[in-house]
């Protein structure tokens, strides 16, 4: 180093006493300590030890101002039921505006608490927890992302405070068992499950799952119509959807994923990690996600995951049109009601746009049969890296 | 220095995809980012990893051997990756990756560039089919607990997926693209997280880990990665029939 920094060293000063050295001394200490802990202080540090662009622990801070703004609705809520003369409570939102369901990890430790978590284990583990009355590889969570919380991912939040409602699907009053007993039927393709059959009605399957949508709703509107419900379905295009232009689509932002057959894809322990899109494995055709403005809203809000809001709106119906002019298993209506293809479009596809009973690529699609066991799966491009058990 | 191009789908690649149900879907306007691992998965089939197992272990020139930094079980030390039970495809593509400069690691690039094709190949299959123990563990302090909930729930208020959602419920990987998670290092787990962020490494299919690494807190990075070296280590990849 430089001469000056070795003086200390190799020249005393006369005129000073050691004790008056060590005061010295203590005191260029305090003053640099002093200065070392105002520049933190003044956090000046942080744009260089923390990249700019992004917050530090943002995702901490906004559970944190969730917790408390639940905590406040919570205080109010309680003011408002002992006196009916106190404000009513607002809605409980988060920042972005939209509403803040109960964390599972906060339900109470008691009988209705057991069947909230326990309904939290079928809708995101549907596979094994409803194993038998699951004919595909699908699970609840696949279509409402983040166990259902997420805002545009048809969250459960939202749906629970919607019904009952009638329904034109099926032209009766549906209560949300109705409703997730559809979800099983057509979504989730039992007539291919093991036990060939939604889970039976009142039973235990629907009600913990209607305790888990219940308690993240705590505090929502009855027919709320809440933002963030369902899937908010962007205005077709003027010149409509292309299959063409959607296989495009879906080479350059799906398949890495979903496989390039739209097979889905496995883990070393076979379970279900990227969902078949169409096949065997898939949601049947009574499925609402075979419509394509149902699955055009799912995709452009949602998909690539964690790219949501990505592709355009073009790119959303064509790619949803690509993904839905494939075969999958048969609607459950045709076989219950002894139709042919012809005559179940007549009946229950003709108002929505969608592909059934249409000839695509010289196949008439819906005439899949129902029932059979489902094929062996076809293996991606490369490799699979273990043998893939079915894990049902 | 030998400059290595992404590689391209020809015909005669196509003939060697060993499905028809698959080759049959695979166009030649592929994007090379989403299917390189896959790929090279296939061409890993017709080579022999023992044959580099030398390679691996002892070098060979300019070539330093893979064991001498990585460990002679594949195992990885510090900020030194876990290589054993990582998928072929995955560890081909990212040797490409080195040698075409979109991955920048100096000791890496300087190996990369001096191997052939088939090498990469040989060494990728040599550790795929590698099973070792764990010897990672929590070493940055990192909160497990946010770990865990980001492994299993991610953090949808930020926009961050569950890890799991793609690499697998015991983070083993799936299939040739996603790469196990399990028992690496968490020094490397956490620089992999920052590498997305500054650039230096810009090889993710989608950019899809950039936008996680983007959400991501230093205090998240910390957290995942302690997290995922405290879980068992991958089984080995089945040897190719």
């Amino acid at each position: 180093m430089s001469h000056s920094d070795q003086d200390p060293n190799t020249q005393r000063d006369p005129g000073r006493t050691t004790p008056q050295r060590i005061v010295i001394a203590s005191a260029v200490a305090a003053v640099l300590v002093a200065v070392g802990a105002a520049i933190y202080a003044a956090g000046i540090f942080n744009p260089i030890a923390q990249s700019p662009d992004r917050d530090a622990d943002r995702g901490e801070q906004i559970a944190r101002q969730d917790t408390e703004r639940r905590q406040a609705w919570l205080a109010e809520r309680k003011e408002y039921t002992a006196d009916p003369k106190a404000t009513p409570p607002s809605l409980p939102v988060a920042e972005t505006g939209y509403f803040i369901p109960n964390d599972v990890a906060d339900a109470p430790d008691n009988q209705f608490g057991d069947s909230v978590r326990r309904g939290y284990e079928i809708f995101t583990n549907t596979q094994t927890n409803a194993s038998q009355h699951v004919g595909n590889g699908m699970n609840c969570a696949n279509c409402h992302l983040g166990a259902g919380t997420v805002p545009g991912s048809a969250p459960m939040w939202a749906a629970a405070v919607e019904y009952p409602a009638f329904r034109g699907k099926n032209k009766i009053i549906n209560t949300m068992e109705d409703r997730i007993h559809g979800c099983f039927t057509y979504s989730m393709n039992a007539q291919n499950s093991p036990s060939g059959s939604p889970p039976p009605r009142d039973g235990d399957i629907y009600k913990d799952l209607q305790s888990f949508f219940f308690y993240m709703a705590e505090g929502a509107p009855l027919e709320g119509n809440l933002p963030g419900r369902g899937y908010a379905v962007p205005p077709e295009p003027e010149d409509g959807y292309s299959i063409t232009r959607g296989e495009t689509v879906f080479e350059n932002n799906c398949a890495v994923c979903h496989g390039t057959s739209g097979e889905g894809r496995r883990d070393p322990n076979g379970r279900w990690i990227f969902p078949a899109l169409w096949g065997d494995d898939s949601y049947n055709w009574g499925a609402g996600m075979h419509r394509v403005n149902t699955a055009a809203g799912f995709i452009k809000h949602n998909m690539p995951l964690g790219q949501g809001g990505s592709l355009t709106d073009q790119q959303a119906w064509d790619v949803a049109a690509y993904i839905n002019s494939w075969e999958r298993p048969a609607d459950p209506r045709q076989l219950r009601d002894g139709l042919t293809v012809a005559e179940t479009d007549e009946r229950f596809h003709e108002h929505t746009p969608n592909f059934y009973g249409d000839e695509v690529r010289g196949d008439l699609l819906g005439d899949g049969i129902p029932g059979e066991p489902t094929a062996q799966q076809p293996p991606s491009i490369g490799a699979p890296r273990h043998s893939q058990q079915a894990s049902r | 220095m030998i400059k290595r191009h992404a590689i391209r789908l020809t015909p005669l690649m196509l003939l060697s995809l060993a499905w028809p149900v698959a080759a049959q879907q695979v166009d030649e306007d592929l994007p090379d980012e989403s299917y390189a691992a896959e790929i090279y998965a296939v061409e890993a089939e017709d080579v022999d990893p023992a044959a580099y197992a030398t390679l691996a272990r002892e070098g060979e020139g300019d070539v330093w051997s893979c064991a001498s930094c990585h460990g002679a079980k594949g195992q990885g030390n510090g900020n030194i990756p876990r290589l054993a039970g990582l998928s072929t495809g995955y560890i081909a593509k990212q040797l490409h990756a080195y040698a075409e400069g979109v991955r920048i690691n100096h000791n890496m690039q300087y190996v990369a560039t001096k191997l052939t094709d088939d090498e990469m190949l040989g060494l990728a299959r040599y550790y795929a089919e590698m099973e070792a123990p764990s010897n990672a563990g929590p070493a940055l302090g990192g909160d497990l607990d946010r770990g865990q909930e980001l492994m299993i729930h991610g953090d949808w208020d930020i926009n961050v997926p569950a890890c799991y959602s793609c690499h697998g419920s015991s983070a083993w990987g799936v299939e040739q693209a996603f790469p196990s998670l399990a028992a690496q290092q968490p020094a490397y787990t956490y620089a992999q997280l920052a590498a997305w962020t500054d650039g230096r490494r810009n090889n993710s299919p989608l950019q899809l880990m950039q936008g996680i690494s983007h959400a991501l807190s230093d205090a998240d990075r910390r957290a995942v990665a302690d997290y995922l070296a405290t879980l068992p280590a991958p089984p080995a990849e089945e040897p190719t029939p």
